[in-house]
């Protein structure tokens, strides 16, 4: 099989694993030791942690009280913007309505016509 | 290397876990056998509460007869927070090098060796990211790396063949990838750890190496550096990515917002040329040196589909609109050759350094067109077929 062949020129894997396992000492005070000290690291982080996404929520929660601040100043600005807009319209309807607007449609009409007669 | 015993850099090697009980065993395996005649590696899986019942006792009992120490946190905290304990565990025991790996990788023996021989190179190194088959936009493509790159001999063998085509070159990319990613420890006292907002994890590592690059680090991959990983499944499995997907849109809009660069140097990267010539040169190197040191096959005018079960390489040529060409073919990788000389058979020779142990004619009319070969001192089979050439 060439799968055998690969394991030349390379350093044997199992002498690598026991040398590890010597190394590293009796399994069950290295576990231990790994916890405590983990758990140390673990819970301390965990508070930090804690402490950033406090000051990320309080940092949030005003930028919201801000934008909803701008959200209803905006939403005041266009409720004003649309009464003008509806009294331009009005104003602009009953312009259209006058007596004076039709006879200037029609004059304008007829000198239209006449124009075209030339 | 060089580095005498005392002066030799100390390695925290973190491998986060959270179940896995097919993919763990032999990352955990292929971990415990790193090459540390340069550096001191000390290896440290991270069981994130992996709630598989029994799962995290069997691997206790692996991590204690392979000598890897293990820490099982009390809850879950999610990929970004058991990474920093990884970060923080290397800051805090006066470690020189962090590296953080994915627990279903296979690890090419002396990866540490060299992402940590990289990572010296250059003071301005923030970060060096492994080379594999399934490192997001920079994999080494393989046709069927699951059948093919799960054999640690073969990822062993892979790493030593492409060693020497890119010795200690690093290749700056646009962002890092945890999948097994070796960070100097003084440059994550100067970055800081994980952004936890990536909740239980993805892009963590994006937002990360990109915080190290605005402090002037380079984001590198070392492409000698080469691992086997498995990916993705294990994420679907514990509810982290949605079924189809392959990211968090969320975390993703975190990072679009913080860097709205991003996505553009990404896509001037993929279009720089660099991952393609990078890809290339690895093929090249893997499917001749596949083909010199197990022999090969030549097949003439036979369209490559899969390896039919051969263990030798196989150069197969072909006429395409352009004239002739050639790929090479060897477990899953495939490279295009190049095709010059006068001579065919006789410039393949060359480039592989052997001759081949069989020419299979599916097509006699390809080499007479002009092909310049003479085939008399081959042995050359006919083959006959449906369809020999399309």
């Amino acid at each position: 099989m060439i799968a055998d062949d690969f394991d030349a020129g390379v350093a044997p894997r199992q002498a690598i694993v026991a040398k590890r396992r010597k190394a590293t000492g009796a399994p069950p005070d290295g576990i231990a030791d790994t916890a405590s000290l983990m758990d140390a690291l673990s819970l301390e982080q965990a508070l930090k942690d804690v402490d950033i996404a406090n000051a990320r929520v309080l940092d949030l929660t005003q930028r919201l009280i801000a934008a909803q601040q701008q959200t209803i100043d905006l939403q005041r600005a266009m409720s004003r913007l649309e009464t003008k807009l509806a009294e331009q319209l009005a104003r602009y309807q009953n312009l259209r309505n006058s007596r004076a607007y039709r006879i200037a449609n029609r004059y304008w009409r007829i000198l239209a016509v006449l124009r075209g007669l030339e | 290397m060089g580095w005498s015993s005392e002066l030799a850099p100390r390695v925290l090697f973190a491998i986060t876990v959270f179940n896995g009980p097919e993919v763990v065993p032999p990352c955990l395996r292929s971990a415990a056998g790193f090459v540390d005649d340069s550096c001191a590696i000390d290896i440290l899986v991270l069981d994130d509460a992996s709630p598989l019942p029994g799962f995290s006792d069997d691997l206790r009992v692996l991590c204690s007869e392979l000598g890897v120490e293990y820490y099982r946190s009390p809850r879950n905290l999610g990929v970004p927070r058991n990474v920093n304990l990884g970060l923080l565990r290397a800051v805090r025991g006066g470690y020189d090098y962090v590296v953080i790996a994915n627990s279903d990788v296979i690890f090419s023996q002396r990866v540490v060796e060299q992402l940590v021989r990289v990572c010296s190179s250059d003071d301005s190194i923030g970060s060096v990211t492994a080379w594999s088959n399934n490192v997001s936009i920079y994999s080494l493509p393989n046709a069927e790396p699951d059948g093919h790159l799960p054999d640690q001999r073969f990822v062993d063998w892979i790493a030593e063949a492409i060693r020497p085509e890119f010795g200690d070159e690093a290749v700056d990319i646009p962002a890092g990838i945890s999948f097994c990613i070796c960070i100097p420890t003084h440059v994550v006292r100067k970055v800081g750890l994980m952004d936890p907002v990536f909740g239980r994890g993805y892009s963590e590592e994006t937002d990360w190496t990109l915080r190290s690059k605005s402090l002037g680090y380079r984001i590198t991959l070392s492409p000698s550096a080469f691992a086997y990983h498995r990916g993705g499944g294990s994420n679907v499995a514990a509810g982290l990515v949605q079924q189809g997907h392959s990211a968090v849109p969320a975390n993703e809009r975190i990072v679009d917002m913080r860097y709205p660069r991003f996505r553009s140097e990404v896509l001037a990267y993929q279009h720089s040329g660099i991952p393609e010539a990078l890809t290339q040169r690895a093929l090249r190197r893997i499917t001749l040196e596949g083909a010199r040191a197990y022999g090969y096959e030549v097949t003439v005018g036979h369209l490559r589909g899969p390896e039919a079960g051969s263990e030798l390489a196989r150069i197969s040529i072909e006429r395409d609109e352009h004239g002739l060409v050639a790929f090479a073919v060897f477990k899953g990788f495939t490279a295009e050759l190049d095709l010059s000389a006068d001579d065919v058979i006789t410039s393949l020779i060359a480039q592989v350094g052997r001759e081949p142990t069989v020419i299979r004619m599916f097509d006699r009319r390809i080499l007479r067109r002009g092909a310049g070969t003479t085939l008399d001192s081959y042995r050359v089979v006919s083959e006959v077929c449906y369809p020999p050439t399309v």
